[in-house]
């Protein structure tokens, strides 16, 4: 059991505490209290009610609500398995119209504790986007069932952010509008919902372009505003389906820099598919790679590259040996995947 | 110095022409500086210029021949009238209105007719679509109904609503109504099919609901496809209107065409052609332009 003081220099080297809809405590007090707007009862209030908060967060962190919402920001740091996600034990097969059956999946089991970043990698046909739409809720699986913080997925929802290759923005929308689309449906107040619009337009590096119609946008910046929108909601979990997959070399490698940063500063728990085996080592703490037929999990990792790229220069990190000979590894692992398939039908 | 020359000149390409002038650019007749310097220009359609000089050349030359052929008697008025007598009956249709109705009342009525039946096929169609689109259960209902009647004419439709609803305005309305309906229902619902799975899934996992998908997300999506029905039912029941004012009518400009033809006044005739022609083409172009304007990011998703 951890126990925190409001203001306190948290451990984390990145994350910072925040409330459940997103906003940084200490910063959002710091706000209220030097506005010459806040009258003075209120100032004094507040200031009460955070001396008594910070004494009551000496019990014991799950007992008081208040450090629900500071626990939020924390959880994962300490690997704690009760929140996060859970792929238990799923199979999943497609039944064809003309009889016989697609074995897309087969067992698959893992667990994320949140705050992790996982890069899912296999060759075409080994299920991982039908293992990300699973996770997501758009596909109930054959068997297994997945757990996200103890709940059951049964069906989209908001605490399952995704970020699809390209073309899911609203093109009808210009680019806060697509942003605030979450928080809009979700009927949040709509000062807050700008206030984290236009913070979300600058982390992402939109800032002049809010008020441009999407269609008018590059790939790049396209897929930066969905990862904005996907932000905007404070998902638990984002699942990425190959959200670099359409652009070119060299903005994809800029994306990925700005991937790792947002990880970093928000502390999300992530799913990434893709099928770049450089992009699953640079930017996954975990890795996972998946053979085909049935979809099954070959191996696993853990990495150091991701950990290491919020301070390197990824290139740096791309060139060094132990990234190069593990990339070699991955590579010729799915090369020979691949022929074995190759070699099973011509025989 | 003189190297520098001499390079430029031998360049084969006409970098170092002159911009062709504005007119020339507005008449369609020369090639902007990109097009110049391409070498494929057959097959190429970005290539093709509007050519706007030749069409006004079709245009003058077709209001000669009237001219010449009437001026000279080759062609007798009850066949063709000269300007004079178009004019002549102009003046007076404006003045005196046509069988004591004021011509542009028949205008009128003819586009309210049309404006009536589209607003009524698209209220009602654009639903009927969306349900098509969305339920199994409306869409086996409906879709016998529907594919029966894309192919039927409207116009062979005329008959029957003379006998239900003889010749009133209600009868015309309905048949509009009907004609537009079709077109309406087909295009709404080719528009919530086309919508991308990506962007529903999107919308839900970003916590919309039922009602929000369709209304933030299948509606915005299908508006192009909406659109295109409407222009498409404009331009079909302006065609259908004509066509029943002709068959029974007191007033519009399909009646006054039918009638003066009667009264062998060719040159009211022309005049309700003329008219036609118009304000079909106005339609078309208001059409297109509010497009532009409500739907900007048509065909860019």
């Amino acid at each position: 059991m951890r126990f925190f003081r409001l203001g306190e220099e948290r451990p984390s080297v990145r994350r910072f505490p925040t409330t459940p809809d997103g906003a940084n405590t200490d910063k959002l007090w710091g706000q209220i209290a030097n506005s010459p707007e806040t009258p003075m009862h209120n100032k004094v209030v507040g200031a009460l009610i955070l001396a008594s908060a910070d004494v009551l967060l000496f019990i014991p962190a799950p007992m008081t609500c208040l450090s629900v919402a500071i626990q939020k920001g924390e959880n994962g740091m300490d690997g704690a398995d009760t929140n996060g996600l859970l792929v238990d034990d799923i199979s999943m097969v497609f039944k064809l119209p003309g009889g016989g059956s697609v074995h897309a999946l087969k067992n698959v089991t893992m667990n994320l504790a949140s705050g992790e970043l996982l890069s899912v990698l296999g060759p075409s046909g080994c299920g991982k986007t039908t293992l990300l739409n699973i996770i997501a809720g758009f596909l109930a699986p054959t068997e297994g069932a997945v757990f996200l913080n103890n709940q059951q997925v049964k069906g989209p929802a908001a605490a399952r952010g995704m970020v699809f290759q390209q073309g899911a923005l609203f093109e009808w929308l210009n680019v806060r509008k697509n942003i605030s689309f979450g928080p809009r449906m979700m009927g949040k107040p709509r000062k807050e919902t700008n206030e984290k619009v236009e913070h979300l337009l600058n982390i992402v590096g939109l800032g002049d372009f809010g008020d441009k119609p999407v269609y008018q946008l590059s790939g790049g910046m396209q897929q930066r505003v969905a990862l904005a929108r996907c932000l905007a909601n404070d998902p638990d979990v984002i699942l990425m389906d190959e959200p670099l997959g359409a652009l070119d070399a060299l903005t994809r490698e800029k994306m990925q820099g700005l991937v790792l940063k947002l990880w970093k500063e928000t502390g999300k728990t992530i799913v990434l598919i893709t099928h770049s085996v450089e992009e699953a080592l640079f930017l996954g703490e975990r890795l996972i790679v998946m053979a085909p037929r049935p979809g099954r999990i070959h191996r696993e990792y853990r990495l150091p590259f991701a950990e290491r790229g919020l301070t390197d220069s990824p290139r740096e990190i791309k060139a060094s040996p132990d990234f190069i000979e593990k990339r070699e590894e991955i590579l010729s692992m799915i090369w020979e995947m691949e022929e074995e398939i190759m070699g099973g039908t011509a025989t | 110095m003189t190297d520098d020359s001499v390079e430029k000149t031998a360049r084969p390409v006409a970098a170092t022409e002159k911009q062709p002038s504005a007119l020339m650019m507005w008449l369609g007749i020369a090639d902007n500086s990109f097009t110049r310097q391409k070498t494929v220009k057959f097959g190429d359609a970005t290539a093709v210029n509007s050519g706007r000089l030749y069409s006004i050349i079709t245009i003058v030359s077709l209001l000669i021949l009237w001219w010449v052929i009437t001026a000279n008697g080759w062609v007798k008025p009850i066949y063709w009238p000269s300007y004079e007598a178009v004019g002549a009956r102009w003046t007076k249709l404006i003045d005196q209105g046509f069988r004591n109705v004021p011509l542009f009342e028949h205008v009128y009525i003819s586009v309210y007719r049309v404006l009536a039946g589209v607003f009524f096929g698209a209220i009602i169609g654009i639903p009927l679509g969306f349900a098509m689109g969305l339920s199994s259960i409306a869409k086996g209902l409906l879709d016998p109904i529907v594919e029966f009647m894309r192919p039927i004419p409207p116009l062979a439709l005329i008959p029957l609503f003379i006998l239900w609803l003889g010749i009133d305005e209600t009868a015309k309305i309905s048949l509009l109504f009907l004609a537009a309906l079709f077109i309406m229902i087909i295009a709404a619902r080719s528009g919530v099919s086309g919508v991308k799975i990506s962007k529903v899934h999107a919308a839900y996992s970003l916590g919309a609901s039922k009602f929000q998908v369709l209304k933030n997300v299948i509606l915005p999506n299908a508006l192009p496809e909406i659109f295109t029905g409407i222009r498409t039912a404009m331009g079909v029941c302006w065609g259908t209107v004509v066509a029943a004012e002709l068959v029974a009518a007191e007033k519009g400009v399909g009646s006054m065409i039918m009638i003066a033809k009667n009264f062998l006044q060719t040159d009211t005739v022309v005049i309700g052609i003329i008219i036609i022609g118009i304000i079909g083409y106005g339609i078309e172009m208001l059409m297109r332009l509010l497009e532009r304007w409500l739907i900007p990011w048509r065909g860019k998703g």
